[in-house]
């Protein structure tokens, strides 16, 4: 890993969002942006990055990874087990489709801190700190 | 410069060539004013001002004397005896050390030479020189960009002499100054044409795999902040299987 602008006088759209987000519950959201060239299922890719990055290892197995492939414009949400049986696969659907308008409205950076947020809401809802 | 008004010792050869030779039938040419001179108008005004400030800048340092002059042909002269001549006539060096170097570049016949005062020939000697002229100077001169040739020239002539210009980065930046596209070493410098294309093929395939190390970059963001994660060739042992969860996917 090579540090990267955590240190930059404005942080990230995308880090206040995870920080805001993961203020008030257990859960955990990590998002993964891409730039791979001839990815064809960006699912079967996060799910890879979730295990690779221990994220099953939550308590209430809440965490939550979103994956954007800027190159393919692909993105995937992988939630665990905790969290998906709270929502339940449709909660997957609508927020993929969410996010992929205002990923075509908008700064890929706010639409992704947008799905953040609502993530965030979600999991404050479920599992509260 | 009243320098080169100092009459200049010179060794036993030269004096002997000088005697021998005939009578150049080109006249030379008086001593210029400047440590870089062109009769023939293709070097443009910023290079030749730069070229003057770093030999000049290099002379103060050293008390070496470097003359760079570019001249439209020989009219039949030859290149190593008619330069011999306008290095003694202009008395390029200090009198008592004999320590001046004179590139003479001729335009028309697309030729250049060095020659040098006593104290310099042990660092440029002529399988040096010839080398320098080679590599550095004829194959810009020949692409019609004479000013690139004798900014490279010179760079790598005041290398060769191990000038405190090259070690501070001076001769550089003041070149760099004036015309950037010039200190370039670019595909001119003439080794290109003796890379055989397995190497280009490697230096290719390589260039590619470092591209697509930094361009397939990944950014990780966590509440913490964001890293760049470098793309991974495969990691196939770390596979523990995510099960029991879900998701979806979308494109845009």
């Amino acid at each position: 890993m090579v540090p990267g602008d955590g240190q930059r006088r404005t942080v990230s759209p995308i880090v206040q969002a995870i920080r805001e987000a993961q203020r008030e519950t257990t859960g955990e959201i990590r998002v993964q942006i891409s730039r791979r060239w001839l990815e064809k299922d960006p699912f079967a890719r996060a799910r890879k990055l979730f295990s690779q990055f221990g994220m099953t290892r939550t308590s209430h197995r809440n965490a939550v990874l979103l994956y954007v492939n800027t190159r393919t414009r692909r993105f995937a949400l992988v939630g665990d087990q905790g969290i998906h049986e709270a929502v339940g696969q449709r909660y997957w659907d609508e927020l993929a489709q969410a996010l992929g308008r205002d990923l075509q409205s908008t700064q890929i950076e706010r639409a992704i801190a947008i799905a953040v947020l609502t993530l965030g809401a979600t999991l404050k809802r479920f599992f509260p700190a | 410069m009243t320098s080169m008004a100092r009459p200049l010792l010179v060794a036993g050869a030269l004096t002997i060539i000088a005697a021998t030779s005939a009578a150049a039938t080109r006249p030379l040419p008086p001593p210029p004013e400047y440590h870089a001179v062109d009769e023939t108008g293709v070097i443009d005004e910023a290079t030749l001002r730069g070229l003057r400030a770093v030999l000049y800048e290099h002379e103060r340092a050293t008390s070496e004397q470097i003359v760079v002059a570019v001249f439209n042909g020989l009219k039949g002269e030859s290149l190593k005896e008619w330069t011999s001549l306008v290095f003694q006539e202009w008395k390029v060096g200090k009198k008592e050390k004999d320590n001046g170097a004179l590139l003479a570049v001729f335009q028309d016949d697309r030729r250049a030479y060095i020659a040098s005062g006593y104290a310099l020939e042990s660092l440029l000697h002529e399988a040096k020189t010839t080398s320098l002229v080679e590599e550095r100077l004829l194959p810009s001169l020949k692409d019609g960009d004479p000013s690139r040739a004798v900014t490279q020239a010179t760079l790598e002539l005041l290398r060769t002499l191990e000038s405190p210009l090259i070690r501070n980065g001076r001769a550089e930046a003041i070149l760099r100054s004036v015309a950037p596209r010039n200190v370039w070493l670019t595909s001119s410098s003439g080794a290109e044409e003796r890379i055989s294309p397995i190497w280009l093929f490697l230096g290719l395939a390589a260039a590619a795999l470092v591209l697509w190390r930094v361009l397939g970059g990944e950014a990780h963001f966590t509440a913490e902040g964001w890293v760049r994660v470098r793309p991974a060739l495969g990691r196939k042992g770390q596979r523990s299987s995510f099960s029991g969860g879900g998701g979806a996917c979308g494109a845009w």
